[in-house]
Order: C-alpha cells, then structure tokens, then sequence
C-alpha cells in the first residue's frame, strides 16, 4: 500500500504552494521565532470538541493522538575571526567557538590550519578547550571537536609560533574551519574564520577571563572573577588599563578585589597594591564597571586581578557572559590603537573599547517549585486550606473544582497532572481541562510520558486546572467525597515536595438526591399543596381532581360505568439536572384499564397524542405533561357504584427520584332494564304461537331483589282483536330455551317472589335479584280464539315495570315487547335454524342444526349454515309460496362451490330458487315453493360468512 | 477539480483509519472519550515535487517541513447534536501555516483558552508610551477553533490546517 495522494492543479492553495517554494528557496530565512524542533522530538497532536446533546447539556471529544518524529538536520557557525600582535618567535593562540545550529547533537572536524599572509605561522595546533576561558584545557591536540548538543556551543583553540625571523610591522594569517560530521558532503566549511598575526618589537599585553564556578542556581555567591594578563612582548608595557563591565544579575561585593591575592581598596585614586601607582575601584571610574590600573608591566612579567560577585537570586535560567576589556602602551602607542588613549581611563567602555578578553559563562541553572492549592492569591504549598471544597451537587451532576498550580521556580516549566482515584462514588468520571474549562488538559510533553499536563507555564505565574467530575446518578447522599490531585514538575519531577511537586484536595460535602413532583392539573408553578398534589408525597386525598371527562376538563371525574377518565399528570423536575421518569398507576380492577399517552397539543389531556412508555427528558426544572386514560369497566362487579382509588407514581429509573399523587374516580348508579326482541307470528284460529323474549338487567346495581328496593313486576296486556284471546307468561326457569311442563307462569307477578332454580345451567337466580348482566328468557304463548277470522291482528305487549329507589336513583321506565300474532286459514309456519362451518367447508349434509346459540367459534372468517324448514301446518293447501331470508348483518352470503353458484351453495327441496345470489354480497335468498300441501314441508339452505 | 480531489481525500482517510485503529490512543485520559461525536485525526507530510503538492504519511519529519491535519467529526449517535465547536492544537515547536486553515473562517488562540478571529492581534506599548494594535506572530498560535455548529445523527465534519516546524537557524552551507 502507497499512501501517497497527489493534488494536482489550484484548488487548495496555489498561494501555499507559492508559499512553500518562496521559502524553499529562502532557506525559510528567520521567519518564526520558534526555534527548530530537536531530533527526536515527537509532534503529537490531538483534536477535541465541544458541543451541546439534545438535552443541551455541554459535552466534549477527544479525538485519538496523531505523532511524527522530527529528524536531524545539521548546520553550524564558526567564530570569530581576530587579530593579534606578537613578538617574533613567540606562541600566538587564538579562541575559537563553533556553535551547533542543527536540531541534533554533532560533532563538526577541524579543516588543517592553512597559514598565508607575509609569512607562515608554525606548528598550527588544535586543542580543545572546554570551558571556554580561552585557554587550551591540555597539550593533546585534536581534528575535531564532538559531540555538541543541539544549540550549544564548544571551544577550541587554535595555536601556531610566529617565526623568529618575522619582520617587525609584517602581518601572517591563520585560516581555520570545520565540517559537520553528520552530514560533511552538503554541511560544510562554512564562512571560515581567518586570524590575524601583526609581528611587533613592542610590548604585547594579552588578557584572559576565568570564574571561579561555572554554574550554579539563582543566587549563587560567591562567584570569583580573575582576569590573567601577561606581556609577552619584548618591552614593558605601561598605563595597563584593565576594564570589567559586570552583566545583569551580577552585583560585584565590595572590598573583595585583589592583584595578584593582595587586597584591595576599592578607590579610583588611592594606590595601592604592590605597585604605588596601582588603582582599583568598582562604579567609580564608570558605573558598573571594575576598573583596574597597572602602572607598568615588564616584559615577560604576568598578574591576576581578582574580585567576587553574588549572582542575583531573580536571574533567569541561561547563561551570564562576560568580557573584560585590556588598554595598554606598548611603548610606542595605546593598544589597541583604536578606542584606547592614554587618557581613555574614566571613559573606554566594554563596547567599543579595548582588547577583549575570552568570555567566562556563568550558568543559572533552572530550579523547579511548584504549589497547588486552591487559590490564585495564594503560591504557597498548603494554600490556605489546601482544598477546593464544593457543598453539594445532585445525581448525575458534574462537579467543577478550580485548581491553580502555581510555578515557584525560577524557569517556564510544564506540570503533569494527576487525580487519586479518592473516595468519590464509583462510576464517578473525571475529566482534566484547560483554564477555560472546556478544553481538555493533553499530554505536550516534546516526549510524551502518556500523562496529560499544564503545558508551559512561566515562572512565577500559575495555571488554572479545572477538574470535572461527573457523578453517578444512582448514588446520593454520603460524603465527603475527595480525590487529590498532584501536580508534578517535569524538569525535576523526583524533587521533593514544593520542588517537584505538591498537591490540592478537591472535596464534594455531600450528594443531594434528586426529586420529583407528580402534580395534577398543573404543574409545579401554579400547583396547590394537597388537593393537586404539590410536593413530595401523598399531599392531597383522592376528594379533589383535575380530569378530563369527555373532551372537557372536569373536577369531578363521576362518570357511568364504561367511561373514559383522563388525568392530567404533570412531571415536575425539582432536581438541578435533566431526568427520565417512568409514569406508573397502581393495579386496576378487572374490566379497567389504564394507558399514557402524550398531549395532544392542547396542553390539558382534553386532545391525546401518542401511547408513551415514560417522559423522555425532563430538564432542572421543566415539566412534562402526561395523560392518564383511565378507562372504566362497562359491565360486571367492577362497573358497581362507587370509588376507585387509583394511585400515579413517577419514578426515574436511574436516580430512583420518585413521588405519586392518589386519584379516584367514581361511577354512577345506572339503572336500565331491557326486554327484547319484538315479535311477529302467525296464529291459526283456535291455535296458539308462543314468543321468546329475554330480560336483561343493563344497568350496573343489582334490579328486582325486592327487599333491596327494586321490584320487577310482568305485565302482558293486549290490544287489537282480544275477543276469546288469552296469553301467558312463562319463566323458561330450567333455561332450556323450550317452553315445557315445568316451567312457571309468571304472568302479572313480581319476579322477587319466585323461587329460582339453578337447573341447567340457567345465569339468574330471580330471587335474588338480577346481578349486573344477568337475564333472564321468558316465553309468551298467545292463544287465539277459535272464532277468529283470516286477519285479525293481536297485540301482545310484555312488559316489565320497576319501581323503588336504589341509591336515590329512580326506577327505569316501564320496558315493553310486543309481539304480533296474525290470523291466516292456510298456515306456514317457518322454522329456521344454524350450524357452525368454521372451515367454511359448505357441507350441509353434516352440519349439526339446531336453533341454539353458536357461543364458540363463530370468529371473523368463519362461516354459518342456516336451513329454513317450511311447513305448511294448516288445513288447506297453500299456493304460491314465496320463502325469502336475508344475509345477516356483518355477514356476505357464501357460495362454497365457487363462482356463480355453479354448484348451488343455496338450494331448496321444494320448488326453485328465485335467483342464485352473488357471491361475498349482502344478498337475499328467495325460493318460490309453488303449492304447500297440508303437512308438506320444504327445506330452504345457505350459508353465509362472517365478515372478517 | 474541488470535489475530485476531495474524493482522493476519502479513500486515502479509509486507509489511514485502519492504520490508526490499530496503534494504541495516548493523550487525554488515557483514551478516546465515548459519546455521541467522534473525533478522528489524521496528519500527512505536504512536500513539493515537481511543481505540484502531494500529500505524503508522515512518520518522520525534519525542520522546515509542512504537516496538514485533518480532524474529521462524527456524529454517531441518533441525534443533533449542537453549537459544536472543533479544536485543533498547534503542537509545541510548530508553527500555524497562515491561511491553510479549511474552513477558512476560523478562531485562533495563543493559550488554548481565549480565542478571536484570525488575524489575531494584541496592542502593544510603544516607547512612547502610545499603545498600537499589532497582529500576534502565527507562531505564538496555540490552538485553532471552528464553529461548526449543528451536525445531524449519522453526519459528518471535518476541518483542516497546515503547520511547520521552524528552520535550523543557517543556511546549509556548501562545501568549499
């Protein structure tokens, strides 16, 4: 695989592109004030995000941790190029500082010393000098000088002997140069130094600077400074003019200089030392500079000039160079000859004036301090309480601690930050974040150590850590909760305590435990204590109520059996952080059911939006409104008068944060009888035809117990031809659906004073009242009279009355069937019954008829088999006879045999079917029998299917 | 060309993921944060080769070179989230190539915490005791921000810029 794209064309940035070459070509100059990475350094780099959820809650991401390396690339500068005088014959040396500018340590050869001018200096020699003072360290001479860091610098020197035979006032170079070692082919001699030698007859004063300590910390005292001249020139030397400006951080201690170990007294004026007219003094000359005069300097004659200095205790890390310079006549005039007179004393200054001596480099060394604690105010270790306390927070909540780690030491220095795991309840998350809170903390270490840290940070300044915790919600109360967090210097992370590191507490007092309020009717706002169930717990008794009956907010949810009841529930979120509640009722009896279901956009359950299963998201402080639909039985025990407690509980199953508030809801007395079906027949005279009728008791107290209050009284009186008429009532009391012997005449009686059966199977027991539901089968036989003519019409009117009051409610209303009998000579009577034919097999041959209820199976899809039984039951014969029946509500008529009745699903014994009727319609079946016989019967079949 | 070249882009960022996804995550709290967006980044080496500019796998850069990230971000869940904001550090040592930022319209920092629009600038007083305003020197940018606002459930945003780090400080020589 090749992970090489290339980009052709504009697009991105051509003007970069351009960018790029320009600098390319420019060696990319000096454009930033970074510095290049070292060799070896790893750039790593991590993105993050913040954002907001859906529940507006701030969150952040982290991507994964992308590194390159960075490589060597070598480059150096060699300085300086220098001019001396010597006598003839005598060694010349000059010091020499080759600098590492790559990113990497190298080592860099020394080019042979190529000797030119007016004559050539023998016996050029490298030697390596190590601290830098100007003078070789020993006698080994070296080709090159190894091993320097990235950005150091390392010295050498180079030597040579003028000739003895130099003329005076000739002039002879010394070129030197280096190559880098890592890479000599493309690094190489670069801008060479050339030193020059001008032979003289007179004096030649040379000067070098040594101190005593070469490195030290901040405050380091005391630092000894000497300063070795010596003539080696062939004359005395006079007016020898020895200049020291001291550098920042660098105070020179009073009464401490000394020539050659003897004391000095710090005087522009008053001689002193071993020659009379030797001067010393400190800022008197020149401010801020020590200034020594040697009168006269013989030949071949050397001294030291000695002083101390305290190096400030603010001085930076880094290095503190110094020079000192040297005026001096060599018997013939001031040397140098430029910048020096005789009468310079008062006024040559380090910058222009003088011969320069070596640098001696005092190194400030980097100490490392560090205090966490909770205050900005306060840099000490301990702080004031060393801890960041926080008083409480709710379940779930994210805890911020500010941590201020404070650097003490006299360098910019990067902290890593650590946490304790600490007492805070398990699932407790932390996370380390930048000052602005939002930012996490990454690792930026140039090598990273996997720990995440403060980043830089300047001495004497502190940075803010913020620490978040994120609690888990299912943990409240308890406490304290601390951690301690540690913030560790990476330039001496083994220092000791408010050296290398030091520490803050961060405590939580306590977890506060979430809350809700289950109100009704309103939320929390405009809620009242008690009747809509402010506050926790049950505040209110089930006497006074918000609900929605029939579309209608309503106080008084008192409804008949079978009716809907919607609660207005509204969640309240009391906590401070953003919860899930689910919405539960206490166990309804039989028959009741209860549903949630989200408002339908009016705000007050009066229109209902979808089923929902809990509240979704609650914020700190909002509320969610759920309607409760409370649906009430219609029928049975549980549809009987009176109260139902009901209680509503909201629990988020992750907090536990739990209330309820109880409800009621109350159902009416419904008091309702009914008799049913009206009837039609047909009587021959003399006959008689008997009707069935069932009486059911649809309220939801109990009806006719007599004692209880209630009394049904039967009544069947008749209208129309009554003359020699009579009827009866019977009690099908062994619930055989057939009138016989044994069943009661209850014509004209209270049902409360008949004494039920329980034979076969029969649903009432009379004496006792009808339950809710219960009823009853009654037959009513009409007996016509013997003279009755062909038309005359008998109205029979069952009717049930009721009277008392039960629970102040009124008896219904009389209920009344009426069944028709008419007279005709030729009598057909029509008996029809059924079968089931769940598989809709058409097999009518098998089916078992009878004219009793299908109770099972007569499911949608299902088929039924009617069969109408025609007989003709009279005396004469009857002509033209039509039998016609009808499809059943919620019925299609039923072909088995396919379409178009080519194998008649309908079919009659006896004369023909009037039509074949569609298949799968609502259809009427009509057979025209021709002439009935006295006794003749025809039987008339189809079958239809319930609708599925 | 825009969008040819974005779908370069695409395939190699496959390739990219599956090197990545094997190597361990170092950096803040030890791992990648789970939640409803993804951060994924992603560097490459910019070099110049005959005129044109290619994108290269960096494992090893020197000074003076160009790396381009990409920071791409998911959103994984099943829902918006909101008022994003994508941070991308400039690395210690490196340097903010002006201009290379992708979108174009973003907010830089000199301490990870405060930002403004680029160019950023600082006043400054003078000698004279007058203040000036002055642009901030790139390298002194910490930290790079975009507003990107709303991403929906199942999208994604990437950002892109360009650093380099700073030159030795000489030329190379050529050998006398």
């Amino acid at each position: 695989m090749k992970n090489i794209l290339h980009t052709p064309g504009s697009g991105w940035g051509s003007a970069l592109r351009k960018t790029i070459a320009v600098l390319a070509l420019a060696g990319f100059g000096t454009g930033g004030a970074l510095a290049a990475p070292l060799a070896g350094t790893t750039i790593g780099n991590q993105a993050s995000a913040t954002y907001t959820d859906a529940s507006l809650i701030g969150r952040n991401a982290t991507s994964n941790t992308v590194t390159t390396i960075v490589q060597q690339v070598a480059a150096f500068t060699l300085t300086a190029s220098q001019s001396k005088s010597s006598a003839p014959g005598a060694p010349i040396s000059f010091a020499h500082t080759v600098t590492n500018n790559g990113n990497g340590t190298d080592s860099f050869s020394l080019t042979a010393v190529v000797t030119g001018g007016a004559f050539a200096v023998t016996s050029a020699q490298y030697f390596i000098d190590a601290n830098c003072d100007g003078i070789a360290d020993n006698a080994t001479p070296i080709t090159s000088v190894n091993n320097v860091a990235a950005g150091a610098s390392a010295c050498f020197i180079a030597t040579g002997t003028v000739p003895a035979l130099a003329a005076n006032g000739t002039s002879g170079t010394m070129t030197v140069a280096a190559a880098s070692v890592l890479t000599p082919a493309t690094v190489g001699v670069t801008n060479p130094n050339t030193d020059t030698i001008t032979v003289t007859a007179q004096a030649v004063v040379t000067i070098t600077k040594s101190i005593s300590i070469p490195s030290g910390p901040a405050g380091t005292t005391p630092v000894t400074y000497t300063l070795t001249y010596t003539n080696t020139g062939n004359t005395a030397a006079t007016g020898v003019i020895l200049a020291d400006f001291l550098p920042a951080n660098m105070a020179y201690i009073a009464g401490t200089a000394k020539l050659n170990g003897v004391a000095l007294v710090d005087s522009a004026t008053a001689a002193d030392g071993l020659t009379a007219a030797t001067t010393f003094d400190f800022g008197l000359t020149l401010a801020g500079r020590a200034t020594a005069i040697i009168t006269s300097l013989a030949s071949g004659q050397s001294g030291t000039l000695s002083f101390n200095v305290t190096v400030s205790a603010a001085a930076a890390p880094g290095q503190i160079n110094n020079q000192a310079r040297l005026c001096y006549n060599d018997g013939a005039a001031m040397q140098p000859v430029v910048g020096c007179t005789s009468a310079n004393t008062a006024t040559s200054s380090v910058a222009g004036s003088g011969t320069p001596s070596n640098t001696a480099t005092f190194t400030v060394l980097q100490t490392a301090g560090v205090a966490a604690n909770e205050l900005l105010a306060n840099t000490t270790i301990g702080g004031v309480s060393d801890t960041v306390t926080v008083a409480s927070a709710s379940q779930g909540a994210t805890v911020t601690f500010n941590d201020y780690v404070h650097n003490n030491g006299n360098g910019t220095d990067t902290f890593n930050v650590t946490l304790s795991a600490g007492s805070f309840p398990l699932g407790t998350t932390f996370v380390l974040y930048k000052s602005d809170g939002v930012t996490p903390l990454t690792d930026t270490n140039a090598i990273p150590d996997g720990v995440v840290d403060t980043g830089p940070v300047a001495a004497n300044s502190a940075y803010l850590v913020v620490v978040k915790a994120t609690l888990p919600s299912g943990v409240s109360g308890g406490g304290a909760y601390a951690n301690v967090l540690t913030a560790r210097s990476s330039f001496n992370p083994t220092g000791l305590i408010g050296v290398g590191f030091d520490t803050v507490n961060n405590s939580l007092t306590t977890i506060t435990a979430n809350t809700v309020d289950l109100t009704t009717g309103a939320p929390v706002a405009t809620a009242t204590v008690g009747a809509l169930g402010l506050g926790a717990g049950a505040t209110s008794t089930p006497s006074v109520l918000s609900s929605v009956v029939g579309g209608v907010v309503s106080q008084a949810p008192v409804v008949n059996p079978g009716a809907t009841v919607t609660y207005p529930l509204y969640v309240n979120n009391t906590s401070a952080i953003a919860d899930t509640y689910a919405v539960t009722s206490t166990a309804l009896p039989a028959g009741w059911s209860v549903v949630f279901v989200a408002d339908g956009g009016a705000g007050n359950c009066t229109t209902l939006g979808a089923t929902v299963t809990n509240t979704g998201v609650i914020n700190a402080g909002a509320n969610t409104l759920i309607c409760a639909v409370v649906t009430t039985a219609a029928t049975g025990a549980t549809a009987a008068p009176g109260a139902t407690a009901i209680t509503f509980t909201a629990t988020s199953p992750t907090t536990a944060a739990s209330d309820f508030k109880p409800e009621s809801v109350t159902l009416n007395t419904v008091r309702s009888i009914t008799v049913t079906p009206p009837n039609n027949g047909q009587v021959f005279p003399g006959g008689s035809v008997v009707y069935s009728h069932t009486l059911t008791n649809t309220g939801n107290v109990t009806e006719g117990a007599g004692a209880a209050g209630s009394v049904i009284t039967l009544t069947d009186p008749m209208t129309g031809v009554v003359a020699g008429w009579n009827n009866i009532v019977y009690w099908d009391s062994n619930n055989n659906g057939i009138l016989d012997a044994t069943d009661l005449v209850v014509s004209t009686v209270a049902l409360n004073t008949l004494t039920g059966s329980t034979t076969g199977g029969r649903v009432v027991a009379v004496n006792g009242g009808f339950l809710p539901g219960e009823s009853i089968r009654l037959f009513v036989k009409v007996l016509a009279a013997a003279s009755a003519a062909a038309g005359d019409i008998n109205t029979s009117s069952l009717t049930a009355t009721t009277t008392g009051l039960i629970n102040t409610i009124a008896a219904p209303g009389a209920v009344v069937a009426a069944d028709t009998s008419t007279v005709i000579v030729g009598q057909v009577i029509l008996a029809k019954t059924q079968a089931l034919d769940a598989a809709c097999a058409g097999n009518f041959a098998g089916a078992v008829f009878s004219n009793a209820p299908i109770g099972a199976g007569a499911v949608p899809g299902a088929c039924i088999l009617y069969k109408v039984t025609a007989t003709n039951v009279g005396t004469q014969p009857v002509n033209t006879v039509v039998v016609s029946d009808a499809t059943p509500a919620n019925t299609l008529y039923k072909s088995f045999a396919g379409a178009n009745g080519v194998i008649p699903a309908a079919a009659t014994t006896v004369g023909a079917l009037a039509a074949f009727p569609v298949d799968a319609t609502a259809a009427t079946i009509s057979a025209n029998l021709g002439t009935l016989a006295p006794g003749a019967s025809a039987v008339i079949t189809f079958g239809v299917q319930i609708n599925p | 060309m825009f969008k040819i070249r974005n779908l370069a882009f695409v395939l190699l960022l496959l390739q990219m993921n599956f090197a990545q996804a094997e190597g361990p995550v170092k950096g803040a709290a030890g791992s990648r944060l789970k939640g409803d967006v993804e951060v994924v980044l992603q560097q490459f080496k910019v070099v110049v080769h005959n005129g044109a500019e290619e994108l290269k796998p960096v494992e090893r850069i020197k000074p003076g070179e160009i790396i381009q990230y990409q920071a791409t971000y998911s959103n994984v869940s099943d829902h918006a989230v909101h008022q994003l904001q994508a941070n991308l550090p400039i690395p210690p040592e490196t340097e903010y190539l002006p201009g290379s930022a992708k979108p174009a319209i973003v907010e830089a920092s000199t301490d990870g915490v405060t930002y403004a629009a680029v160019p950023l600038r600082k006043k400054v007083l003078l000698a004279n005791g007058k203040t000036e305003e002055r642009d901030v020197p790139v390298s002194e940018y910490r930290s790079l921000r975009w507003a990107i606002g709303d991403i929906n459930a199942g999208q994604k945003v990437s950002v892109y810029a360009r650093i380099r780090l700073a030159p030795v400080a000489s030329a190379e020589g050529v050998k006398r």
